[in-house]
């Protein structure tokens, strides 16, 4: 394993001034392009390959959008328009034939060839030629169609074998088609493509979950940020002790996210562990010397998210360290992840890996829950769950997935261990560091917590 | 109907674009939304629930992959569904609507408001759920009631409509609206899998109930709404003067892009504009790298979300040549024609009329004024493109089979969006086309333009 600095994030800057570095909206607009039409061209041809299919239907609705649609829309698009589809044709050659069918206009067509193009009903005279369908260059045919017409002759020009459509009992980011959408669907097809169509489940989170070499190097810079602001909130510039409540230190940081016009992809939370306090107090509670403080905060930035729990000891006055106790659950956090990370092994499921981390972690004594989830285009991502908190003996179905290479994970876990310092109160802690699953290793991004924040 | 004025007018121009004492913070941004959603939940949902017929409204959906109606139900601190969450509404016999959920606790679905919670969490005893161990410490564990039997969702979700006994379940599901089209293949398989003896056939679609839960505003939200409105208009006049507009030199693409930073600035992060440049000699728009000169005609077509409310406006902009003191009068004039088309399908609103009969007597009227135009206004709302009767798509002047179907209630917004046509003579064009687009609220009646409607080209320089 990659050995990391000791000393936490030592290259961050703390003045979380990350305003000159934060792409302009129109450099990320262009960037998701670029990305994108990487991963349609090296992503799409792998993962078909493995999972068998030679065509896969992305059928949605504008503001009713499969999630994963949403991955799949260039910069300056940020939704669907009206019904919105994606065509993907894997040709008997390997290469991919990316294709829409959506009315002219809507931007798509920069990714995806345009097959709509004689829609039925349509009336663009008068327009201006940025909305002509025909210029894709896409076959127009005499009679006019539906949009559902079209699909079905799409279809049924290629012959595919194999047809994914989102439909998914288990995985939530492979269910976006919609009862009424299914109907229509099958409504436009005959028999033979009818038994064709195929739960696309393994291809939908394997889209979703694979990242690009780019993806994975630009990772780390992502995650600087995140943890440059929880740096920041967790010192004396955010944090004054008798006066700031658990509260206002998750706005403090949901405020800074946003100035950098960054999205929080989910409420902030700061809790507080208390001597003599059983459990987490929250919300309006001030925080007092001796605390510890614990944060859950996660940023989206150039469609990757993150998802940090990190900790900070408040000092009393005359302390100029943390009690050794408090210390030590730290690094009884680091003992597990070590652990974990040691399980990652490709090919294992979810619940493989969870089984043995779990199991060396009680033979070494170490008191754990872990409920890691996979990260990336989505906080709470698609690929192989490793443990839910309250499903600690395996995950059925989303615990099944296999694990990949270039996939990434938020190592989510707790620990609980005595404080003698605190009368051998038994202090349990979260932690939670996003990793990168690659070239067979993990990888922590952006560096992991290995010692205690100190607030004066 | 009232006369407004171009809101903006009365701002300070020096300052048009600073809205940073306006602007709320995150927090207080969560408080108002929390307060217009229990609003909302008390005052229209009941009433919504009785015009539609529906007892109980059933809408399950994943965490990631939401129903967009639920969405919009959610205490703004949530910000997505977790695992699988289930909402159950129940219209009872006293008229009272009981808001019931089905997720996992600790989620921050049932915290309260003013004292009652958002949802009430009904599942109270989780098949398969393990609370043993180091995660026990998550003091949710005491809300498990054991002595409620073990149940997964959809037997929890069996269980409520056994105890109620509805009349009619909606489902959201809808072959004419997307809004209404929020449950997936799969989680309908299941609802109808777990419905008790004799329930499958009390299942019915939710599209109208859906409609109308998006579409109707709340007085609060109707009155903030003009306040909304004001930041768009407010922006585009800074954008629409010379202190954004340096002709000879600004592109298109850049006063977009300005845009874009404008709002992300703001704290407001999916907002953005596209913008049209139109030229003498030149047929259609420019975009993109075009660079803006004098006598262009600048279009633009903005919008942004705040408070949950979606505006959606296009603006003309004159640039006026070295020796121009004022807009071209046939230039100038198209703003004008634009009211009056405005105004004649004002009058057309009428509360119970459909979209496609709004859409047929204003273009009617306009043909027999000898206006040319097209007319094709969506509603707006928590959505941009929102749900609720469409008036005209840019593409269907006839009607429009299904959506254009729906019917005009009051309390509801619109973005008033059409183009009219007209001959140019300074450009020697027969017939012009420009774009406008102007957000309205229906309320008691009446159309008015939320932050008032623009009646004269801006001029840059």
């Amino acid at each position: 394993m990659f050995e990391q600095s000791s000393d936490n994030y030592c290259y961050v800057d703390q003045q979380a001034d990350y305003k000159l570095k934060v792409l302009s909206m129109r450099d990320r607009a262009a960037l998701k392009t670029k990305w994108l039409k990487e991963r349609i061209n090296t992503v799409l041809p792998q993962i078909m390959n493995r999972e068998g299919f030679d065509m896969w239907l992305i059928l949605a609705r504008e503001y009713n959008e499969d999630p994963v649609m949403m991955t799949m829309l260039p910069g300056l698009m940020p939704t669907a328009r009206r019904t919105t589809m994606i065509v993907i044709y894997k040709r008997p050659d390997g290469t991919i034939e990316p294709m829409c069918l959506v009315r002219p206009g809507t931007g798509l067509d920069e990714l995806y060839t345009n097959m709509w193009t004689n829609p039925k009903g349509s009336s663009w005279a008068g327009r201006t030629n940025h909305f002509d369908a025909t210029k894709g260059g896409a076959y127009v045919p005499e009679e006019p169609e539906t949009q559902w017409e079209c699909l079905a002759r799409v279809i049924r020009d290629r012959d595919p074998k194999s047809i994914g459509i989102n439909v998914s009992e288990i995985n939530a980011f492979a269910d976006g088609l919609t009862k009424n959408l299914y109907d229509e669907l099958y409504a436009c097809l005959d028999d033979t493509y009818r038994a064709r169509l195929k739960n696309a489940e393994k291809l939908c989170i394997g889209w979703l979950e694979t990242r690009t070499q780019v993806e994975l190097d630009a990772y780390e810079g992502i995650m600087q940020i995140m943890h440059s602001i929880i740096r920041e909130a967790f010192s004396n510039r955010c944090v004054h002790p008798g006066i700031t409540t658990a509260d206002d230190v998750a706005w403090y940081m949901v405020e800074r996210v946003n100035a950098l016009g960054l999205e929080h992809w989910f409420p902030f939370e700061v809790s507080i562990r208390r001597e003599g306090v059983e459990g987490m107090l929250e919300g309006d509670t001030i925080i007092r010397p001796g605390d510890i403080l614990h944060c859950d905060v996660g940023l989206k930035y150039l469609g990757l998210c993150t998802d940090t729990q990190e900790n900070a000891y408040v000092l009393k006055m005359g302390e100029t360290d943390a009690p050794e106790g408090i210390k030590n659950l730290i690094a009884v956090g680091n003992k597990v992840q070590d652990v974990f990370a040691s399980n990652f092994v490709e090919g294992r499921s979810g619940n493989e890996i969870l089984k043995a981390s779990l199991e060396q972690c009680k033979e070494q004594g170490l008191d754990t829950a872990i409920y890691t989830h996979p990260i990336g285009n989505h906080g709470h991502a698609a690929g192989p769950t490793i443990g839910l908190y309250d499903q600690q003996g395996g995950v059925p179905g989303n615990g099944d997935f296999l694990l990949y290479n270039n996939t990434c994970y938020s190592m989510e876990l707790c620990i609980s261990d005595n404080v003698p310092e605190w009368g051998n109160q038994r202090v349990t802690l979260g932690s939670e560091t996003d990793v990168a699953f690659t070239q067979d290793k993990v990888y922590y991004i952006g560096g992991r917590q290995t010692s205690i924040y100190l607030i004066k | 109907m009232f006369d407004q004025r171009e809101q903006f007018e009365v701002l300070d121009k020096a300052a048009a674009g600073d809205f940073s004492g306006k602007i709320l913070p995150q927090k207080d941004e969560a408080k108002i939304r929390n307060r217009w959603v229990m609003q909302k939940f008390r005052t229209v949902l009941p009433k919504l629930m009785e015009r539609e017929g529906i007892d109980m409204w059933v809408i399950p959906c994943r965490e990631h992959n939401e129903d967009p109606v639920v969405m919009t139900m959610l205490p703004a601190s949530m910000g997505c569904a977790r695992r699988r969450t289930i909402l159950v509404f129940y219209r009872k016999e006293d008229g009272t609507v009981e808001r019931m959920a089905i997720i996992r606790p600790n989620t921050g679905i049932d915290q309260l408001f003013d004292g009652e919670p958002f949802f009430t969490n009904m599942w109270v005893n989780q098949k398969g759920a393990d609370w043993s161990g180091a995660a026990s410490f998550m003091n949710w564990l005491k809300d498990n009631d054991k002595s409620m039997p073990a149940e997964d969702e959809y037997e929890c979700l069996a269980r409520l409509i056994r105890e109620r006994q509805p009349k009619t379940i909606g489902l959201n599901y809808s072959d004419i609206n997307a809004y209404a089209d929020g449950i997936s293949y799969t989680e309908y398989l299941r609802t109808m899998d777990c419905l008790p003896e004799g329930y499958k056939d009390k299942v019915v679609s939710a599209e109208k109930l859906a409609i109308g839960w998006l579409e109707t505003r709340t007085e609060e939200e109707i009155m903030a709404y003009n306040g909304i409105m004001q930041i768009n208009h407010g922006v585009i006049a800074e954008a629409f003067s010379s202190r954004v507009i340096h002709p000879g030199v600004t592109t298109a693409a850049d006063i977009s892009n300005w845009f874009r930073e404008k709002f992300r600035s703001m704290g407001i992060l999916d907002g953005g504009g596209g913008v049209h440049v139109y030229r003498k000699g030149v047929r259609g728009g420019l975009i993109g790298d075009a660079t803006i000169m004098p006598g262009d005609i600048v279009h633009c077509d903005t919008g942004f979300s705040y408070l949950g409310l979606c505006t959606d406006t296009q603006r003309n902009c004159y640039v006026l040549n070295w020796d121009e003191e004022k807009v071209p009068e046939n230039i100038e004039a198209l703003a004008k024609l634009a009211n009056r088309v405005e105004d004649i399908f004002a009058s057309n609103f009428i509360e119970g009329r459909t979209g496609n009969e709004i859409l047929k007597a204003s273009l009617d009227q306009c043909k027999a004024e000898g206006i040319k135009c097209r007319i094709f206004t969506h509603p707006i709302g928590n959505h941009g493109h929102a749900a609720g009767p469409t008036i005209g798509l840019s593409d269907q002047q006839n009607g429009v089979p299904g959506n254009g179907d729906l019917k005009l209630y009051n309390n509801t917004c619109y973005s008033f969006e059409l183009s009219v046509t007209a001959p140019l003579p300074e450009w020697g064009e027969e017939e012009f086309q420009i774009g406008f687009e102007t957000n309205v609220a229906f309320y008691k009646d009446q159309i008015y333009y939320l932050g008032g409607r623009q009646t004269k080209f801006f001029t840059a320089k």
